[in-house]
C-alpha cells in the first residue's frame, strides 16, 4: 500500500473518530433537554463538563495532523480523491459505535455521493 | 404548533444549518490561509511570534478565521443533536456542488461533461440520504 493510501486512512479513521465523539457529545445534550433557546449556553457550559468533546477534538487535530502529511505529499486532486473514502468509514463507524441504522437509502445515497465526488475531481 | 417543512424524511431548517456549516468553514479556512500568508516554520516559538505579530494587518484575518471557524462548531453541534451522524456527514458534501454550480452562473465556468455527470450523482445521492428514516426519534421533544 503506497504511504499516502495509508496516511489518508489514518486520518480518516481519527476525523470520524472524532466525528463520532461529537455525536455522542450533542446526543448527551440533547437528553439533558433543554429547550432550543438556552442551546448555545447550555452548549458553552457544558463543554467543560463533557469529555467526549475534548477526546473529539483531540482525535480531529491527530486527524488533521495526518490529513496534511498526506496533502504535502501527494497531488492536492489524488489526496482529496483518496478523502472521498470518508463517507463509508462514517457509515460503517456510526453502524458501530453510535447504532445508527445502514438502511437502503443511506447506503444508496453514500455510494453515490462518493461517485459523484470522485468524478467531479477527477474530471 | 409551528409546521415543520421538510425534505422529504429531512427537516429544511437542518438542511440549511448543514449547508451554512460548510459553507463557513470553507470562508474561514480561506481566511486563515489568507491571514498566515508565507511563513516559515523554524520553531513552534517563531511560529506563535508570527501569529502575535499584531504589527501585521494581515494576522488579523487569521484570528478572525480561526473565531469564525470555532463558532461554526456549534452549529454542527446543533445539525449533529438532530440527525444522524451518517445521515449529517454526506449532505455537507452538498457545497461540492453548490461551489461548482456559483461558479457556473457568475464566473461563467465551462464545465466538463465528466464533471456534470458527478454532481448529478451527488445530487441523487443527497435525494436517496434525505429520505433515510432517522434511527432515533432525535430531538423531536424540543421542537
Amino acid at each position: 500500500m503506497s504511504k499516502i493510501i495509508l496516511l489518508v486512512l489514518i486520518a480518516e479513521f481519527w476525523i470520524i473518530i472524532g466525528q463520532v465523539c461529537f455525536k455522542k457529545s450533542a446526543d448527551r445534550l440533547n437528553a439533558r433537554g433543554k429547550g432550543p433557546k438556552t442551546w448555545v449556553l447550555h452548549l458553552l457550559g457544558s463543554i467543560s463538563r463533557t469529555p467526549t468533546i475534548w477526546i473529539g477534538a483531540a482525535a480531529m487535530f491527530v486527524g488533521m495532523l495526518f490529513w496534511f502529511a498526506a496533502l504535502s505529499s501527494g497531488e492536492l486532486s489524488y489526496v482529496y480523491l483518496l478523502g472521498s473514502i470518508q463517507y463509508i468509514i462514517a457509515l460503517v463507524a456510526a453502524h458501530f459505535f453510535l447504532n445508527e441504522k445502514i438502511n437502503k437509502s443511506k447506503l444508496i445515497g453514500t455510494l453515490l455521493i462518493t461517485l459523484g465526488i470522485i468524478l467531479t475531481i477527477a474530471s | 404548533m409551528e409546521k415543520i417543512i421538510k425534505i422529504r424524511q429531512l427537516p429544511l431548517k437542518i438542511f440549511l444549518l448543514i449547508v451554512a456549516n460548510d459553507l463557513i468553514d470553507t470562508s474561514a479556512q480561506l481566511l486563515m490561509k489568507k491571514g498566515l500568508g508565507i511563513c516559515e516554520l523554524n520553531s513552534i516559538r517563531s511560529f506563535f511570534d508570527h501569529l502575535l505579530n499584531f504589527g501585521n494587518p494581515l494576522i488579523f484575518l487569521f484570528w478572525a478565521g480561526l473565531i469564525i471557524y470555532l463558532l461554526n462548531f456549534f452549529i454542527w453541534m446543533k445539525v449533529l443533536s438532530k440527525v444522524d451522524l451518517s445521515v449529517a456527514l454526506p449532505l455537507a458534501s452538498s457545497s461540492y456542488i453548490l461551489i461548482p454550480i456559483a461558479a457556473i452562473f457568475f464566473l461563467h465556468e465551462l464545465v466538463k461533461p465528466l464533471r456534470w455527470l458527478g454532481l448529478a450523482l451527488i445530487v441523487l445521492g443527497i435525494y436517496f440520504i434525505s429520505g433515510s428514516k432517522p434511527s432515533k426519534d432525535q430531538g423531536a421533544v424540543h421542537e
